[in-house]
């Protein structure tokens, strides 16, 4: 098949429902449901005047933060708990259950109680997310082959080398995955934890215009959320690819 | 088989005679007890908050919670909320997804729509849901149904896309029908990854319910947690909680348990 | 059934009703312009019905091609086949298939009986269905353990499985694909004795793909020998060992080394 065709399979949906919605709400009178054309140049504008743009690197930081904490956290708790069996055992009923804590009951605590900045935000959106990446990573330093533990244990390879280089690229595969399922998580708390209570952010300008009626700010503010939370999963499928080549060769040679 | 660990000590683990069971509670009661010892150290050295409650006002707001009326009907709310949205995104999705993936044509051309709506925090629309329905269990049903619909439908079109060749001969040279081929062996054959977005998005489903309780205060344990936290009774949010993680909880073991029973056949292939 | 298919007779040359299986000037290729890959070029063979027949060559001169184009999966590029006097473009009713890889082609999902009935669905009731299942299960020797799941049987057993089912489907003609190739020893031995016995029980038509020789001197009344690039028929050996053959005596039969040797030579060896 020619690329060309592929880029045309792939985009034309997407193209027919931009037009379809783009036409259908060209004439609305509806307040809820401005037309389409309305609401890119409100975007348009926010975005120029640099106002969004502000509230666009607010949101991005917290969320980048947070999953960095989480990453760091849920890495090293996870190759450790991964690899020390009664560490594993003990602390088994406590992780499967604070990774069952729904994560958005934590947004009214701890923003409710530690203000508005930054911080509290970036606390919650790590919470929400350390515990995907924490259990794969477990999963992933357990599902290390056997006889490459054996090899590691012949070579008599010390524990640092043997955590850094065997440990850790085995359990890449499984803790890219936690990443992926951490951070839908984490835009979705990002933009919670704003709705709840900000003064800044994507979040803070959907809240503040819907409660003034400004809807077509609110469909832009949306629109944008899913727009840059669409490309960050896109980006991170094509960083993901360039540490896990390895695993992408050998398995589809597997296949 | 023995599998290498790195030779770490662990005290008390090997000293005592002890069964592996019982040793296994005594150091799950050990976690629990270094817990509560490290809150309650946090605590008495005043490092907490002013209104952070210690353990005895915890332990006893767990009870207390539990024997409420309000409790328990939140609780009902919270689950009805996840359980329709959850359920109706199943059957929508399942039946949808698995049409679409056998066709290539179709997967392709979704395939950028689907990830856009699963990237996409539908919370982020809830302002704008709320001034058309309004704040009511309609509104709810309706977010968690847009949240939990895309893990569903791409773990079906990618479930049914993998069809494997010497299956799908099978069938021609059996001549199974169409519509049977699609319930016996489509559907089946993509369970194992339909499940997961069944499992994925069931997750999905608590975090959802709650999340638009929090934030447009629709009953159920989302708005119980703000109104604690609004009077100032973090013992009574803490435990709200609690049992919302033993609610999580409950609902992954539910899940997993089913998906072992219903899917014993795919075990040989793990 | 499908007498739409049998009412295309037009075709000349209408062969002889005793025919199971013929494919007529069958020539097969992939690919397009310069990546053209022709596997197969001006086939042609004859089956009759009851007939037992081999087909042996190297590995990828195109035998399990040929087995697909007979099973009406694929279609030729050229010529044409016909089961029991139709042309066939899609797998015929007479026709089962028991594939290579029988731990895929059984579906795990579902039990050992019902993987037998399956192809039955919308032909009989579920109590005739299951009846039936269970008699061919009977004749392959796994009777009463139907309610088992294939990936709890071992390589042979999930093998008779898969002959069950054709037989339960009531195919006259069995297409065999390598059908023995991952089983061990032993097994090999009494699997290829219980289909030489179902042949001639039920007077099935047998075509069997194979890379071992011994297998099919042993088990055929004609063995086809496929070689070339393209491949085509080089020489067809009938056999003569008789109905009653076993696996000790059969081979030690100087008429069976001498089989072997001609073919051996032919594959270049």
């Amino acid at each position: 098949m020619s690329a060309f065709r592929k880029l045309l399979e792939k985009s034309w949906l997407v193209v027919a429902l931009v037009l379809l919605w783009w036409f259908a709400s060209a004439s609305s009178t509806n307040v809820f449901f401005p037309p389409l054309s309305v609401i890119l140049e409100t975007l348009v504008r926010d975005l120029s005047s640099g106002l969004l743009l502000e509230y666009l690197a607010f949101s991005l930081t917290n969320l980048g933060l947070g999953l960095l904490f989480a990453i760091i956290i849920g890495i090293g708790l996870g190759l450790l708990i991964g690899e020390i069996r009664p560490l594993r055992d003990a602390l088994d009923p406590y992780v499967s259950f604070a990774r069952s804590i729904p994560q958005a009951a934590l947004v009214p605590l701890i923003i409710g109680t530690f203000g508005l900045g930054p911080g509290p935000k970036i606390y919650t959106i790590a919470f929400a997310c350390v515990f995907p990446i924490l259990l794969n990573t477990i999963d992933g330093v357990r599902g290390i082959e056997p006889t490459i533990r054996r090899f590691g244990k012949v070579y008599r390879i010390t524990p640092a080398r043997y955590f850094r280089r065997v440990v850790l690229p085995g359990a890449l595969p499984q803790i890219f995955a936690g990443i992926r399922v951490a951070l839908p998580i984490g835009i979705t708390v990002m933009v919670v934890s704003e709705l709840y209570a900000a003064n800044k952010g994507v979040g803070f300008y959907i809240l503040n215009s819907s409660s003034t009626f400004q809807m077509a700010q609110t469909w832009a503010g949306a629109i944008l959320v899913g727009v840059v939370g669409y490309f960050i999963t896109l980006i991170f499928f094509r960083i993901e690819r360039l540490p896990l080549r390895w695993y992408f060769k050998s398995g589809a040679m597997a296949q | 088989m023995s599998t290498f660990t790195i030779p770490v000590v662990v005290p008390g683990a090997k000293a005592c005679g002890l069964s592996r069971r019982a040793r296994l509670t005594i150091s799950r009661l050990a976690v629990l007890v270094a817990l509560a010892g490290a809150w309650q150290l946090l605590y008495i050295s005043t490092l907490l908050p002013e209104v952070a409650p210690d353990l005895v006002q915890i332990v006893l707001a767990l009870f207390t919670v539990l024997t409420t009326s309000s409790f328990w009907i939140a609780v009902g709310q919270t689950l009805f909320g996840a359980f329709a949205g959850w359920g109706i995104a199943a059957a929508v999705g399942i039946v949808l997804g698995v049409a679409i993936g056998t066709s290539g044509f179709l997967s392709r051309s979704v395939e950028v729509v689907v990830e856009f709506g699963r990237a996409f925090p539908m919370l982020a629309l809830m302002p704008v849901v709320v001034l058309v329905i309004g704040v009511n269990a309609r509104m709810e049903v309706l977010m968690v149904f847009l949240s939990c619909l895309w893990p569903i439908l791409i773990q079906s079109i990618a479930g049914s896309r993998r069809q494997d060749q010497a299956v799908a001969d099978t069938v021609a040279v059996f001549r199974i029908s169409p519509f049977r081929k699609f319930w016996k062996v489509t559907i089946p054959s993509a369970m194992p990854l339909i499940s997961t977005g069944l499992r994925i998005s069931a997750s999905i489903s608590i975090l959802v319910s709650i999340g638009v309780g929090v934030l447009s205060q629709t009953p159920g344990l989302g708005r119980q947690i703000t109104m604690a936290q609004e009077a100032s009774r973090w013992d009574l949010a803490f435990a709200y909680i609690i049992f919302a993680g033993l609610v999580g909880w409950a609902l992954n073991s539910a899940i997993a348990a089913a998906e072992t029973k219903a899917l014993r056949w795919n075990r040989q292939e793990a | 059934m499908n007498t739409e298919i049998i009412a295309n007779t037009t075709e000349v040359r209408a062969p002889a009703t005793h025919t199971a299986v013929r494919v007529d000037h069958v020539s097969m290729a992939f690919g397009e312009g310069e990546q053209t890959n022709r596997v197969l070029a001006d086939l042609n063979l004859t089956v009759d019905q009851g007939e037992f027949i081999s087909i042996v060559g190297p590995s990828g001169v195109g035998k399990t091609t040929l087995l697909r184009i007979f099973s009406g999966l694929i279609q030729p590029t050229e010529g044409h086949v016909y089961v029991e006097n139709e042309r066939i473009r899609q797998p015929h009713p007479s026709i089962g298939v028991i594939f290579q890889d029988y731990s895929r082609s059984l579906l795990p999902w579902m039990t050992t009986i019902d993987n037998v009935a399956f192809p039955l669905e919308g032909r009989f009731g579920k109590k005739e269905r299951r009846e039936r299942a269970e008699a061919a299960l009977e004749s392959v020797g796994l009777g009463g353990q139907g309610g088992k799941y294939p990936w709890e049987m071992s390589g042979g057993m999930q093998q008779r499985v898969a002959i069950a089912r054709g037989l339960a489907y009531e195919a006259k003609i069995l297409l065999m694909d390598e059908p023995f190739a991952s089983v061990d020893a032993q097994t090999r031995f009494s699997l290829e004795d219980l289909v030489s016995d179902l042949q001639r029980r039920l007077n099935l038509t047998v075509i069997l793909v194979t890379h071992d020789i011994d297998e099919a001197l042993y088990l055929s009344d004609r063995v086809v020998v496929l070689a070339g690039k393209p491949a085509s028929v080089v020489t067809t050996i009938d056999t003569d060992f008789g109905d009653h053959r076993d696996q000790a005596s059969t081979k030690a039969d100087p008429r069976f080394g001498e089989a072997r040797t001609r073919i051996l030579e032919l594959l270049g060896h």
